[in-house]
């Protein structure tokens, strides 16, 4: 705890400003420790239901208003030859209230990149038919007025070595397939947040 | 044949998979993604077969390691593992036992499609107005 933020509940101020400051601060929401427990092994996305339900910012049912707020104007770019994963990433995207852009190779979007397209967010899958993911990373790190553009992979590997060689390359995070909708967005969000949104 | 959650036969597809999707978003998800998969998943496999045909090790790689992809997210894992399988095949560039292989997928697909239908068609019964798909 902050001495800001423990002043702020003195002060009685509302639930949402109270968390924007706390986010603002590095702190994490119960459901995103929650999360990263479960992609650890320490508990799993059904008790993470059963135990926060709605109360921490997820509500199945409904589109994710805080999301939405959080994530608006943002420009996101999911890239993925699978149509299954673009699809269920879009669906996933949207119930968060973030609109996003679909590419299903990575060549349209080097066509971009080259012509000055910027997005507050990549999300591109590692293999992929004609150019995958490692080269749009290479492009994006390589260019002055990309550098800096945050970049998600998507990978159906589970190999360590190659794990740390994307965050190596520059990748900001790695999301593994088959994706978990709930985590998904929680990453997704991280990254926007550490990105300035 | 065992069946649970969603009517599904657990050896053939994680019931587990399919109430991740409904639980975030709703039987509309669950049905949208059942055919984008049916859609799908044949021609990856018309992929994986002209290039086990044509002894194209490379080809069936990437068919292969994209049919894991879409298969571990429906639930169908012994296709998942068929899949991981074909793609450690050609990997290593074992091409006369890719054809094989790849029937097998196929007959594994066969089997998840006709779970996937059933579900579809209870889905579009029990939740008609939901059709997002």
């Amino acid at each position: 705890m902050t001495p800001a933020i423990t002043a702020m509940i003195a002060k009685g101020a509302p639930a949402a400003e109270l968390q924007k400051a706390a986010l603002s601060y590095g702190m994490r929401t119960l459901r995103e420790v929650a999360l990263e427990r479960a992609a650890e092994g320490r508990t799993n996305v059904q008790e993470i239901e059963r135990v926060l339900g709605d109360a921490a910012g997820h509500a199945p049912a409904e589109p994710d208003e805080v999301g939405a707020s959080q994530a608006k104007e943002k420009r996101v770019l999911v890239v993925d030859d699978d149509p299954l994963i673009r699809h269920l990433a879009m669906a996933t995207l949207a119930r968060a209230g973030i609109t996003a852009e679909e590419e299903a190779d990575g060549a349209p979007v080097l066509k971009r990149l080259a012509a000055g397209e910027k997005w507050d967010l990549v999300i591109t899958d590692l293999h992929m038919d004609t150019v995958g993911g490692t080269e749009v990373l290479s492009a994006i790190r390589g260019a002055s007025g990309s550098m800096g553009m945050p970049v998600i992979v998507l990978t159906g590997s589970s190999d360590h070595d190659s794990e740390v060689a994307l965050i190596e390359a520059g990748a900001d995070d790695y999301i593994r397939k088959p994706i978990d909708p709930p985590r998904f967005t929680a990453r997704v969000k991280a990254a926007l947040r550490r990105a300035g949104g | 044949m065992a069946t649970t959650m969603h009517g599904v036969d657990p050896a053939i597809i994680e019931p587990r998979a399919l109430d991740t999707l409904v639980r975030f978003g709703g039987t509309g998800l669950l049905k949208s993604m059942i055919k984008v998969f049916l859609a799908d998943a044949p021609l990856r496999i018309a992929k994986a077969r002209d290039g086990a045909t044509a002894r194209d090790a490379g080809a069936v790689e990437r068919a292969m390691h994209a049919l894991k992809s879409s298969a571990g997210q429906m639930g169908a894992m012994h296709m998942v593992d068929l899949c991981a399988a074909g793609e450690s095949l050609a990997a290593r560039g074992q091409r006369d036992e890719l054809s094989a292989l790849v029937a097998e997928v196929e007959a594994e697909f066969e089997s998840a499609r006709d779970q996937l239908e059933r579900v579809l068609a209870d889905a579009m019964v029990t939740d008609p107005a939901a059709d997002s798909g």
